[in-house]
């Protein structure tokens, strides 16, 4: 028979006591479950799954599709021996290095600074209109970038005419920087608005003091702004890095990865083969890779942010 | 004992979750369920129509049949492959009938034959509509749609560059000869439009080299011994022709390069004039006609249309003078469907004469029954004109990615990085790479 005894303590249920601390431990169990579910459900089953089936030769069509088999590391090998495999990690790197680390935070950086510094930016219409460069679906930046490169009509190639220079063939002859340029374009806010919290939390008491001290401004910025911006500075790296390198939807809607697959960024060449070629083991592979590529860079940038930087400033 | 504890109502609520899906997936599978998949364009409104006046039809004989409808408007063929994968696949699927043999090979799709056999309407298809979604002498789907290509152009543009109307090449001689009149006597016109590069996709293989190889006489897979023939003096040719079209500056190559090259080219080149001819698939017309989408209001003042001379008369395909391509889409059922005889009711009332001529009217195509009748002077005369050239891609399992390597190579051809004849080099050494050594051929070039 149910029962239930309360005392401040402990609670009995069922003629078993259990102690508070206990009980709040179970709750706290209980209410962290769903959420497990549902990671467990959409994150580590499929991306488990995507391990499992690299091993395979599985298709999406053919006869592969049905009576797949585990061929060991053969995906593996063949990635590793394909030479466009190379081209589109080279590609990916060019890509991140270009418009995550030079791109987007040099400028987000540097942006968030001047908001806070120089009197001759105005806040609101230059913050404004980065953010809603980010608040746009992918696809429509796609299609007003499209129409800004568009060989015959479009406005980067008006203003070069304007300015007396020839028409440039953006997507042709300079694909990675035509790419570079639009996810610079999309992605500076992320860091803009990192950066800017973090400034707005740096306590004015500490610049006051500096300049009792008689410290310049660039003193400032090296000896106070930068040091309390690390963690800020290192979050925002990790985050833009694994973010640009999985970038799909911008690359393959714009060039395709072409032409002739200089422009190819990993994600796309992984979607060509899983896909298109509907080799979804040799695809699975290829991202598998991917994963561990992008730990790799994670891993990198925790040691960067354990290091104490305040003992050398 | 904690632990243990733990991992019971771990494993308990995750027993639920599967109770609850698990649950609605039985009842999901009541009679009388159809699903179906088709792609979601202009085309489908047509589609759902005649599916609800089958549901309707369905209902007056007493039977409540629950249609659950697929429609993505991007990826189709990827969608319901990730749908099949996921054991969630149809009852009843659209087809591109180029990607039969695929799904003959993944054992998705179930042959006809039986079906067929004891239908009347079936010997109101034409031949070519009967071999177009057949494999090995078995029929795998019932064809609702087709179309075929012909070269559009400009009257008004030509008639400026001084050629002679009605314009009516009978060479590639005399359509080179007419770009060339153009881009001499017209300014800011490109002269001419053949899909090429990878971002069209199929169909720079279908629309634009096809209509070339074809015309040269070309057979990319030998119906004879099933070898690739990754080199032959029609390959050649048609690269060739790309090579000229591009190097003497008779069609542009940037807006290939674009994400829509059909929208500067079709939508917006044709359509206002800037471009004087191109090559595309029929039912643009219907497109252009003055309250179409693409719409030009003198739509058949300003523009007209010639079947695709062959490279010189007589050399085509099979001798031709002129020659086409046919494509298409068919109704077909897939084999994990639960219910046969229904899916094949459906099937069978969604290619009836009279649900193939609303269709046809419905996206302004060419009916793929003789049966059903179209008022309509343009799919008259295309019926007769261009019908009988008409041919089609090779049935292959490969022929998806050898597709492709055509892309490339007519995206090097068009960016000047490789010669007609590098280019087949190149072509025959990727096609090598997928269905290996023992599977091409090469044919003596003279």
């Amino acid at each position: 028979m149910f029962s239930l005894q309360v005392d401040a303590k402990s609670i009995t249920i069922f003629n078993r006591k259990f102690s508070r601390r206990r009980l709040s431990e179970y709750s706290l169990l209980l209410f962290m479950l769903p959420a497990l579910a549902l990671m467990l459900l959409f994150v580590i089953i499929p991306a488990g799954w995507a391990i499992v089936i690299s091993f395979t030769n599985q298709a999406l069509i053919g006869p592969n599709a049905k009576n797949y088999s585990f061929i060991g590391f053969e995906n593996y090998v063949r990635l590793l021996s394909d030479s466009e495999f190379w081209n589109s990690l080279q590609i990916s790197f060019i890509f991140v290095f270009g418009s995550a680390f030079v791109g987007q935070f040099l400028i987000g950086f540097t942006l968030a600074l001047l908001l806070k510094y120089s009197g001759f930016i105005n806040k609101s219409i230059v913050g404004g209109s980065v953010l809603l460069a980010w608040v746009i679906p992918e696809i429509v930046a796609v299609y007003i970038w499209a129409s800004v490169l568009n060989f015959q009509s479009g406005s980067a190639n008006q203003i070069l005419l304007a300015l007396g220079l020839e028409k440039h063939r953006w997507l042709i002859d300079t694909p990675l920087l035509s790419l570079i340029i639009v996810n610079i374009w999309r992605g500076t806010a992320f860091t803009m608005l990192l950066v800017s919290s973090a400034l707005e939390a740096i306590p004015e008491a500490l610049y006051d003091a500096a300049a009792v001290d008689g410290a310049s401004t660039w003193r400032k910025f090296i000896h106070i702004t930068l040091p309390l911006l690390r963690y800020t500075i290192l979050m925002s790296f990790i985050l833009i890095t694994m973010g640009t390198f999985s970038v799909f939807g911008i690359v393959f809607a714009m060039t395709g990865g072409g032409p002739l697959g200089r422009s190819e960024v990993i994600g796309v060449y992984i979607y060509r083969n899983a896909f298109e070629y509907r080799e979804i083991g040799y695809g699975s592979a290829a991202s598998v890779i991917m994963l561990l590529i992008n730990l790799a860079l994670a891993l990198v940038y925790l040691r960067f942010i354990r290091i104490d930087w305040s003992e050398d400033a | 004992m904690l632990k243990a504890r733990k991992f019971i109502a771990l494993g308990l609520i995750v027993l639920l979750m599967g109770v609850l899906l698990g649950g609605a997936t039985l009842i999901a599978q009541e009679d009388g369920e159809l699903t179906i998949s088709f792609p979601g364009d202009p085309r489908s409104e047509t589609v759902n129509s005649l599916i609800e006046q089958f549901i309707a039809m369905k209902a007056e004989e007493g039977v409540t049949v629950n249609v659950v409808i697929n429609e993505p408007t991007e990826g189709y063929n990827d969608q319901l492959l990730l749908d099949f994968s996921a054991g969630v696949g149809p009852d009843v699927f659209s087809i591109s009938a180029e990607t039969i043999p695929e799904y003959v090979a993944a054992e998705l799709i179930t042959p006809l034959d039986d079906y067929v056999a004891e239908w009347d309407g079936w010997a109101q298809f034409p031949q070519g509509m009967k071999d177009m979604p057949a494999l090995n002498g078995s029929v795998y789907a019932i064809m609702y749609n087709t179309d075929t290509r012909v070269l559009f152009y400009r009257t008004d543009i030509l008639e400026a560059a001084g050629v002679e109307m009605p314009f009516a090449p009978a060479s590639w001689d005399d359509v080179f000869a007419a770009a060339e009149a153009v881009q001499a006597n017209v300014e800011d016109v490109i002269p001419m439009e053949v899909e090429a590069g990878t971002i069209w996709g199929e169909g720079t293989t279908m629309d634009g080299f096809f209509m070339l190889f074809r015309g040269a006489g070309g057979q990319l897979l030998d119906p004879e011994d099933g070898k690739w023939v990754v080199e032959s003096p029609a390959l050649l040719d048609a690269f060739a022709f790309y090579e000229r079209m591009f190097g003497d500056g008779l069609s542009a190559a940037e807006p290939f390069m674009e994400p829509e090259p059909w929208v500067f080219y079709l939508q917006e080149g044709l359509a206002n004039g800037d471009v004087a001819m191109a090559v595309a698939v029929n039912v643009v017309w219907g497109l252009y006609a003055p309250d179409g989408p693409w719409g030009i209001e003198n739509r058949d003042e300003v523009l007209s249309w010639t079947p695709m001379p062959a490279i010189s008369a007589g050399e085509g395909i099979n001798g031709q003078d002129f020659v086409s391509m046919g494509g298409g889409w068919g109704w077909a059922m897939s084999s994990t469907t639960e219910n046969p005889e229904l899916a094949w009711e459906f099937i069978q009332f969604m290619s009836s004469a009279d649900s193939i001529t609303q269709y046809t009217q419905g996206v302004g195509g060419i009916p793929t029954r003789l049966d059903a009748s179209v008022d309509d002077d343009h799919v008259a005369a295309i019926t007769e004109q261009v019908m009988p050239y008409q041919s089609f891609r090779p049935l292959s399992v490969d022929y998806n990615r050898v597709s492709e390597q055509i892309q490339i190579a007519t995206e090097r051809i068009m960016l000047g990085e490789a010669t007609a004849q590098e280019a087949m080099e190149l072509f025959a050494e990727a096609v090598i790479n997928i269905v290996g050594e023992d599977n091409v051929k090469r044919l003596p070039l003279d």
